[in-house]
């Protein structure tokens, strides 16, 4: 068999891609393309079904998908507040409840508009707005609510879509071509690897400091009723498949970095123990408290551990401005 | 009565050699501090282009600057709590004075000369309590201490000079650990924005709403037509989108921006600096943990929002802004984006300081 140069070159290119490209083709590319098959299979039942006897299963799978590439806060993900119309928590004020409320007391007609529905709050749009609707044992129910889960999950899939064609196209260039001329995003390649590096270090502070110290609470004063995702039951789901997928963008990002991938082992090994307690509600129980803190615990030791081994390999840091700001 | 001494003195600077003036270290329009690749730290002099025009040598991190008005002087702030203050001569490096704040005081990173140049500002803190003082030094007299005021608030951070030498200052409202900095009162902290006349009597002071008490002042700017900004930070639930820019106009109202808390979100809390555009048509504050610069309009609206890791620096130029990142760039920041402009293998600290 004769190999051209072509193909030797296509066999080699997974060995030879590093960080940055390896990111986009491991991880943001296909994970971003699952939420959106995702997301668009959820609209597709909706429009047909807006049940949520048919729903529950489809909304399920979107937010796995979104979870395992819910850190990717840069790019598309950022325009025009789409990550927080995908998935707005905490909401300690409850402005998405109230909201929502209040667009179904008046019967607002916004949710025959979609242009119009892609402007208003994000607090009561995407999978945290169709949770109340879909799991809530006191949903309210009727045509104008079927109206609105049509509305949410139509706006919900649009953004899936934008969100994946910027990790196939635009965005992907953007951090690809990192440092060539006309790039003003990316100066270097090492800022593009500075920005995704970023990701991962802002993804496990938000799973420790976020998601589970929020219920977590003191001692004294546990406060299982913020854990995330309750309705849905997937308070503790969440924090493994954000895990997960922080464990794939640091193996894309840094294969090298051997000590942050065993510390993501251990934190993932130690939210799977708890995968009895749906809705982390062993915060509030002495035997179940200990369990949650050690993985908080193992996830900021993951933290340390990627902050002290990943930036002699990638050649960045945290921000000096951002690190230490006064 | 002039004494026969004072006489002599007044002769011997008026015969001195013609004194040097800001363009004999090639005109610099700004002052930032930076560090450089290997790790020793510097305050430098930038074109309005950007291009480094001098630097010279800091014992450590800076935080700001004060820029004489008149003469190649500038006064570098250690951050934090702060033992020390170096007034640089700008053509040699010479270190004119060193300041060490008065015992039991801190610098807070800031200062501000008169408009003649005749006294610096410094803002300082009781360390006991963090009770705010205004330092006054005499910088016609080798930067005498020659008095202090209380600042009207608990720890100051940015104080600014006005016309008619009022001073605005920014009290962050947060009592901190003398030693590592650590915040003891975010329970019950009360930051706000004081006037002071001529004579550091309060002229007027601007508290936040209740909800907003744990919004730290920080940092001030002031229009060609005398408003003032202020950039915030936030000490509160992480999750509240709250604004984080103020813009108080002295007598009259106050605005907190943006309204929009997708628009706050993006800043994460914290706003780092705040300038006006140079023609005075817009606003902008910078948030290097969020990784943005937020730019509105007078009447209040946001009309841009530009994302750039570590962004902080900000300064008037123009109709835009000047910004700098820790990435060592300078960028002109305009609604339509940010162009690099100059990048150096330095990173950028906290402030863009604007010489005149």
């Amino acid at each position: 068999m004769r190999l051209t140069l072509a193909a030797l070159l296509t066999l080699l290119a997974p060995m030879a891609l590093a960080d940055t490209p390896e990111v986009i083709a491991n991880h943001a590319a296909p994970g971003t393309a699952r939420f959106a098959e995702a997301a668009q299979a959820l609209d597709t039942v909706a429009q047909a079904d807006c049940g949520p006897g048919a729903l529950q299963g489809p909304y399920q799978a979107t937010a796995d998908a979104w979870m395992h590439i819910a850190h990717l806060r840069l790019g598309p993900s950022e325009e025009r507040g789409r990550a927080q119309a995908i998935w707005f928590w905490p909401d300690p004020k409850n402005s998405g409840g109230r909201a929502m409320a209040d667009l179904i007391r008046s019967e607002n007609p916004v949710v025959h508009d979609p242009a119009a529905f892609g402007r208003i709050s994000v607090a009561l749009r995407g999978l945290t707005g169709l949770e109340r609707l879909l799991f809530a044992a006191d949903a309210p129910q009727g045509d104008y609510v079927c109206a609105l889960i049509r509305a949410i999950t139509a706006d919900l899939a649009g953004n899936a879509q934008a969100l994946a064609a910027g990790w196939s196209g635009d965005f992907a260039a953007l951090l690809d071509t990192a440092g060539e001329d006309g790039n003003t995003t990316y100066l270097s390649p090492t800022e593009a690897r500075q920005a995704l590096f970023t990701q991962l270090i802002t993804g496990l502070g938000y799973n420790a400091d976020q998601r589970l110290a929020r219920p977590l609470g003191t001692a004294d004063r546990p406060m299982p009723d913020r854990a995330e995702a309750r309705l849905s039951a997937r308070s503790q789901r969440n924090v493994e498949i954000s895990l997960l997928g922080l464990r794939d963008l640091a193996q894309a990002l840094s294969p090298e970095s051997s000590a942050t991938l065993a510390a993501l082992d251990t934190a993932i090994a130690q939210v799977r123990t708890l995968d009895h307690d749906p809705l982390l509600a062993g915060v509030a129980d002495p035997a179940g408290r200990p369990g949650i803190e050690a993985l908080r615990s193992a996830i900021l030791s993951a933290r340390e551990t990627a902050l002290r081994e990943m930036p002699q390999h990638l050649g960045v840091d945290l921000g000096f401005n951002a690190s230490d700001g006064d | 009565m002039t004494s026969r001494r004072s006489f002599l003195a007044s002769l011997l600077a008026a015969s001195a050699v013609p004194r040097l003036s800001w363009a004999d270290v090639g005109s610099p329009a700004l002052l930032a501090a930076a560090r450089d690749a290997a790790g020793n730290y510097w305050l430098h002099g930038l074109s309005a282009s950007g291009e480094s025009r001098f630097r010279q040598p800091l014992p450590g991190r800076g935080h700001a600057a004060a820029a004489h008005p008149t003469r190649p002087e500038a006064v570098a702030f250690a951050r934090r709590p702060g033992t020390f203050a170096i007034v640089l001569d700008c053509t040699s490096g010479a270190a004119l004075a060193r300041l060490t704040p008065p015992g039991g005081r801190q610098f807070n990173g800031h200062g501000a000369f008169s408009g003649d140049g005749s006294v610096l500002f410094t803002s300082e803190v009781v360390a006991e309590g963090s009770g705010g003082r205004i330092g006054l030094w005499d910088a016609t007299a080798g930067y005498a201490r020659i008095g202090e005021w209380s600042s009207g608030g608990i720890g100051p951070h940015e104080v600014r000079h006005l016309p008619g030498d009022g001073l605005a200052v920014a009290n962050g409202g947060i009592r901190t650990d003398p030693q590592d900095r650590s915040k003891l009162n975010i329970d019950s902290m009360r930051p706000n924005l004081t006037l002071l006349t001529a004579d550091g009597t309060v002229q007027e002071q601007v508290e936040l709403a209740p909800e907003l008490s744990r919004l730290s002042i920080r940092h001030l700017a002031r229009s060609p037509d005398g408003e003032l900004a202020f950039a915030m930070q936030w000490e509160g639930d992480p999750a509240e989108a709250v604004p984080l820019l103020g813009l108080h106009r002295p007598g009259g109202a106050t605005r907190l921006l943006p309204g929009d808390p997708l628009e706050a979100a993006a800043l994460h809390g914290y706003a780092g600096s705040v300038a006006f555009s140079g023609d005075g048509a817009l606003v902008a504050i910078t948030s290097p943990v969020g990784g943005a610069v937020l730019i509105c309009d007078r009447a209040g609206a946001v009309v841009a929002r530009h994302a750039r890791a570590d962004i902080c620096g900000l300064a008037p130029a123009g109709a835009g802004f000047l910004a700098t990142d820790g990435a060592g760039v300078v960028w002109a920041c305009d609604p339509a984006g940010l162009r690099p402009l100059a990048r150096g293998d330095v990173a950028w600290d906290n402030h863009l300081v604007p010489l005149g």
